[in-house]
């Protein structure tokens, strides 16, 4: 987790925030069509954004070691 | 009504009507449903990632372009992204109607660029990249994705959540079914059971799962 951090301070944040808004609403969504209630769906929707955003950083992390 | 199904079901009123609904506008099928919570969030997520896209892409990300195939290389010149950003519905079906009635709608509204189409031939959709060139493939992006994120909205709108009911969703489920009971006066209706114009309807997650 640390590495990841310190791997997206590499990179320039500005367009970093750009993937937020998406992850933020794919994970609602994806998880709103798997539950009913309020309570798992948020649950479920903040495991779907943290296994997101560590996918995404696990490949940036492949792609600098790649292009380094 | 076997019990794990019983236990798996949701309530869902007149699921077609609903898909249609959720089709036409994010979240609007569950509103109709009474799934208020999970409208509302399916249209506050949806929406603005919408209109996000549309706004960052300069309001030209979201056109329809469906030229004659002559052969395997066109293929790749047709605007396939509207084949996902078209499940958003409404707010993305101007694009479709000018196209194929071969009308545009207002001055330049979702309009397709003007040929040359390649982008080193210095067509209009060239000029549009060259204006905002990250924001424009971001804002493709952010279009195409809600229209497929509807898509997911629509199937649970006609069918439902896809896992099985944990048990404190089966609790607000059966308090729900209750107070709505106590309103309507109606008794003997099992969880997850709703007779809507005389026919039951239910969603079992667990088949989907």
């Amino acid at each position: 987790m640390i590495a990841a951090l310190l791997l997206l301070a590499q990179f320039p944040m500005n367009r970093m925030w750009f993937a937020v808004p998406l992850i933020i609403s794919v994970s609602l969504v994806y998880a709103g069509t798997r539950h009913e209630a309020m309570r798992p769906i948020l649950r479920h929707a903040v495991s779907c954004a943290v296994w997101m955003t560590g996918f995404i950083a696990a490949i940036m992390l492949l792609l600098w070691l790649l292009g380094g | 009504m076997s019990e794990d199904s019983e236990r798996n079901a949701v309530e869902l009123k007149n699921p077609l009507w609903a898909a249609g609904l959720a089709l036409l506008i994010p979240g609007l099928g569950h509103l109709y449903q009474g799934r208020y919570a999970k409208g509302l969030l399916f249209m506050f997520c949806i929406l603005p990632t919408f209109f996000l896209g549309w706004s960052l892409g300069g309001g030209k990300v979201v056109y329809a372009e469906f030229r004659p195939v002559r052969g395997f290389s066109d293929l790749f010149e047709q605007r396939w992204h509207y084949v996902g950003q078209f499940w958003v519905g409404l707010p993305a079906w101007p694009a479709l109607v000018q196209t194929v009635f071969n009308e545009p709608l207002g001055e330049d509204f979702m309009t397709a660029p003007e040929p040359p189409f390649q982008a080193n031939e210095g067509g209009e959709e060239a000029d549009w990249i060259e204006r905002a060139p990250e924001y424009y493939e971001l804002g493709t992006v952010y279009t195409l994705i809600a229209g497929i994120l509807n898509l997911l909205v629509i199937f649970d709108a006609a069918g439902g959540p896809i896992l099985p009911l944990r048990k404190e969703e089966e609790d607000d489920e059966v308090a729900k079914q209750g107070e709505s009971g106590a309103v309507g006066g109606g008794k003997g209706k099992s969880p997850g059971e709703a007779r809507v114009g005389g026919a039951t309807t239910t969603a079992k997650g667990a088949s989907r799962a």
